[in-house]
């Protein structure tokens, strides 16, 4: 079954087997840049999970990012020092946020809140998040140990990782990288087993005529809402490792810009292709990277012109347009 | 168990002001290809709504194989043995006429099905994508997908709408054969032809009520059933 | 009595800031169904244009003019050359207004820098017991209401008016009927682009001139919007009326912040038990 899925997808397994050499070539500061931007990937493909197969526009994965984050910070602050917290701080974080994935797709599926409703609701649910957490600065603020600390954002949390045979494991510098680049490969392997599954089917049914799939037997709300519900572990899963990443979680990543990041990188690479997302948003992220040196002016008004483009040109997609180029191209030469 | 498989009591549905169907009783009895006949703006559309419960009634019942179905949704109802088709075709378009049928048999292996999807004509069409059927095989496609779980009872909203004389005539000729395997037929239609051609019973609606029932022969030969159309009652 | 007043005034005001922030985004989403989220850059425009044509020495009211005819210039190039291609792709419009609004406030903050020295209010104040008011913002009371009642003669009742609710309504068989339907579409955008401007001429005398200025409207353009419903005429008047009394009860009671997530989940609650709005609850009623 593992080996159909690479087997079949050259263009992926070749990517995966360059990323996973890079270490050996480039030096560390390459390697925690690209490790960064992977990061990103995981929020980007949770919002291409809902909305490019789904049909459904959330700017909630921020929140989930957020709620994800603030999670392990204070599970492993809490907990710091207790056998393998580096590990079970984030599964039960991942569990947290989606349970709250569930609650939330409840609300607004069997609530009957559908098209650009969502995306305003998400969007508010998004916010209130921000705001309360902005003004958690006093030291009434506290979960157990876990200072809250308002706009200034949580910090020292323990890493990710284990203590095997008397050594540290943390997932930080090479081990970092490796341990995101596995993830990111499980996270695509298994949404390409659920697109073409039959919840995948249903899903994108859904998307065209949700009447008619409703018609044909099927609860829709309840396919909308656990959708949703993974949707949010994995965004969560890009707020823990970014947490993890630079040892804090500020209320910013729930702030306006931050929920319009998932909707760029997805608009932008092509939300109806998994692969086409996640190679966008590591590239999307060092070009953002890159005019921020400038600015962060400038780096907004890119993200805004993408926004614009993408939807005007290029709905499906600018970089999903380039990867079928590339593979045209490569299909002519193997040929050949 | 009775006679009826669906009993429609008293049943009414407003719109503000606007009563669009008022005490209306309906029993369809098994085996049955009953029509719903009537002018423009006699309800049959709102009536077929609340069957299939994509509108909820002021009051009244709807009453399934005895059980009933008021606070089911619409998956739900279809769950219970309804298979259904709105006026519009609604097919998935972008998805090939396979896994069309895949969905609405809840199978991935149609191997089973072949004689049944070669009766609708679109055997061949198989992985085309449903987008780019005809017309007309857009609507067999649709009656299919109503049908391929085998219900007990199939409502169909206007199967002929933009068919040809001769599609039309299929399409008659597969309902026939559904029926004789055993599903019932509610049927709302305008045309004529399908109606002589294969109803067993035809209720005519009126202003949102029922006018009257009966025979397709005694219906059609009924001057006051002529009069409403005409506008002139 | 001094108390009663000030409740009063305080919450007339309240209602007629949410109406001039709603007005723009209502018309365009009443009458096209597209979620404007560069609003606030609209509002933007027509404050920075005001700010600017003052400070050139043209008396206040010319000013504003002008600040709200740069608004409606700006919301025809971005209909024609962005807007006009996306209709009926309601999600798209939120990611493609999403998008002019990031590169349009980022380019203010570039052009104006973070703030800039801004105008004062006309007029004066006047006491009453131990509180002062501005009568600037009395005038800023009739002003919204008056707007309110040109534009229901505007779309209820003038020729422009009929035949845009109906295009809006039936595009296809309006176009059959001889109408230019992208014309329609075009003025119709361009009005509620100016009305966004005309709210920010209004307002700029009584705030500091920062480029986010038209950011901090969205919140509650969005809340009142969402709480009139799908009919802006006949529910924005009860939602702002609803809301600013809410709003006034908030902060007389609790902190500014709660305001803000207050009116936040107000939205998720109303989208959520109110879905049609109040222009629907009233409609079911009539």
């Amino acid at each position: 079954m593992k080996n159909s899925y690479f087997v079949k997808n050259k263009l992926q397994t070749t990517t995966f087997i360059i990323l996973a050499l890079i270490p050996v070539f480039v030096d560390s500061y390459f390697v925690n840049n690209i490790s960064f931007f992977m990061i990103w990937t995981f929020i980007a493909l949770s919002l291409s999970l809902i909305w490019g197969k789904g049909g459904i526009l959330s700017f909630g994965q921020a929140a989930f990012f957020g709620l994800a984050g603030y999670s392990f910070g204070i599970i492993g602050i809490n907990f710091a020092g207790v056998y393998g917290v580096g590990i079970w701080s984030v599964i039960i974080a991942l569990i947290i946020t989606g349970i709250f994935g569930l609650i939330v797709g409840y609300f607004l599926f069997y609530g009957g809140i559908y098209d650009v409703f969502v995306g305003i609701v998400t969007l508010s649910m998004t916010l209130v998040f921000e705001t309360f957490m902005s003004q958690t600065a006093g030291p009434e603020w506290t979960v157990g140990i876990a200072r809250l600390n308002g706009f200034n954002g949580m910090q020292g949390m323990p890493s990710i990782g284990i203590s095997l045979f008397g050594y540290n494991v943390e997932a930080l510098d090479n081990i970092g990288y490796y341990v995101i680049l596995i993830l990111a490969i499980l996270v695509l392997y298994f949404l390409d087993k659920l697109a073409n599954s039959k919840f995948g089917l249903i899903l994108s049914a859904s998307k065209e005529d949700r009447l008619r799939v409703q018609s044909l037997g099927y609860n829709v709300k309840r396919v909308h809402m656990l959708t949703f519900a993974i949707s949010a572990v994995i965004a969560g899963m890009s707020g823990i490792l970014y947490t993890n990443w630079g040892g804090f979680i500020t209320p910013e990543s729930m702030g306006l810009v931050s929920a319009a990041l998932p909707v760029v990188y997805c608009a932008a690479s092509g939300k109806n292709n998994f692969f086409a997302v996640f190679l966008g948003t590591i590239l999307l992220g060092w070009i953002s990277q890159e005019l921020a040196i400038n600015g962060r002016q400038f780096a907004l008004i890119f993200m805004g012109l993408l926004l614009v483009v993408a939807t005007r040109y290029f709905p499906d997609g600018m970089f999903l347009f380039f990867i079928n180029f590339i593979k045209k191209m490569a299909g002519k030469i193997i040929g050949k | 168990m009775s006679e009826s498989i669906l009993k429609i009591n008293k049943i009414k549905k407003t719109f503000g002001g606007f009563t669009a169907v008022k005490d209306v009783d309906l029993k369809v009895g098994r085996g049955e290809i009953r029509f719903i006949i009537g002018p423009n703006g006699a309800g049959k559309s709102t009536l077929f709504k609340l069957i299939i419960g994509h509108l909820k009634p002021d009051y009244g019942d709807i009453i399934f194989k005895d059980e009933y179905l008021n606070k089911l949704e619409i998956h739900q109802r279809v769950k219970k043995g309804i298979g259904l088709k709105f006026q519009a075709p609604s097919i998935f378009n972008e998805m090939t006429v396979s896994q069309n049928l895949e969905i609405a048999a809840n199978e991935t292996n149609l191997e089973k099905y072949d004689n049944f999807i070669k009766r609708f004509g679109i055997f061949e069409e198989k992985n085309s994508l449903a987008g780019d059927l005809s017309h007309g095989k857009k609507q067999w496609l649709d009656i299919a997908l109503a049908s391929i779980s085998n219900p007990d009872l199939v409502l169909l909203d206007e199967p002929t709408a933009g068919l040809s004389f001769e599609e039309t005539k299929k399409t008659g000729e597969i309902i026939k054969y559904l029926n004789k395997q055993g599903t019932t037929f509610l049927i709302v239609e305008h045309d004529m032809e399908i109606l002589k051609q294969i109803a067993t019973a035809v209720s005519v609606l009126h202003l949102g009520a029922l006018f009257v029932e009966g025979t397709p022969e005694s219906v059609l030969k009924n001057k006051d059933v002529e009069k409403i159309y005409l506008g002139t009652s | 009595m001094v108390l009663l007043f000030n409740v009063i005034f305080q919450t007339t005001d309240a209602i007629s800031f949410l109406l001039l922030s709603a007005i723009g985004l209502a018309v365009i989403f009443g009458m096209m169904k597209i979620i404007n989220l560069a609003h606030g850059e609209f509002i933007t425009v027509g404050a920075y244009g005001t700010v600017v044509t003052a400070k050139m020495g043209l008396p206040l009211p010319i000013a504003m003019a002008c600040g709200v005819l740069v608004t409606i210039i700006f919301g025809f190039i971005l209909e024609r050359l962005i807007i006009r291609h996306i209709y009926g792709r309601p999600l798209d419009s939120v990611v493609a207004t999403w998008g002019i609004s990031l590169i349009a406030s980022q380019s203010f903050l570039i052009i104006f820098g973070p703030s800039t020295e801004g105008i004062k209010s006309p007029f004066g104040s006047f006491q009453v017991g131990d509180y002062s008011f501005s009568e600037y913002r009395v005038l800023i009371i009739f002003i919204s209401f008056l707007i309110l009642i040109l534009l229901y003669f505007l779309f209820m009742k003038s020729k422009f008016g009929t035949l845009a609710r109906a295009t809006i309504e039936k595009p296809v068989t309006s176009s059959a009927l001889g109408v230019d339907v992208q014309k329609v579409y075009t003025i119709t955008f361009c009005i509620g682009a100016g009305l966004a401007g005309l709210t920010g001429a209004l307002y700029i005398p009584t705030m500091t001139a920062v480029p986010s200025l038209g950011q901090a409207f969205m919140v509650y353009s969005f809340v009142t919007v969402v709480t009139a419903g799908a009919s802006p005429f006949v529910g924005l008047v009860p939602a702002a009326a609803f809301l600013g009394s809410f709003q006034t009860g908030i902060t007389f009671f609790f902190h500014a912040t709660i305001g803000l997530i207050g009116l936040l989940f107000a939205v998720i609650m109303i989208i959520r038990f109110l879905p049609s709005g109040f222009s629907g609850l009233i409609k079911r009623r009539t």
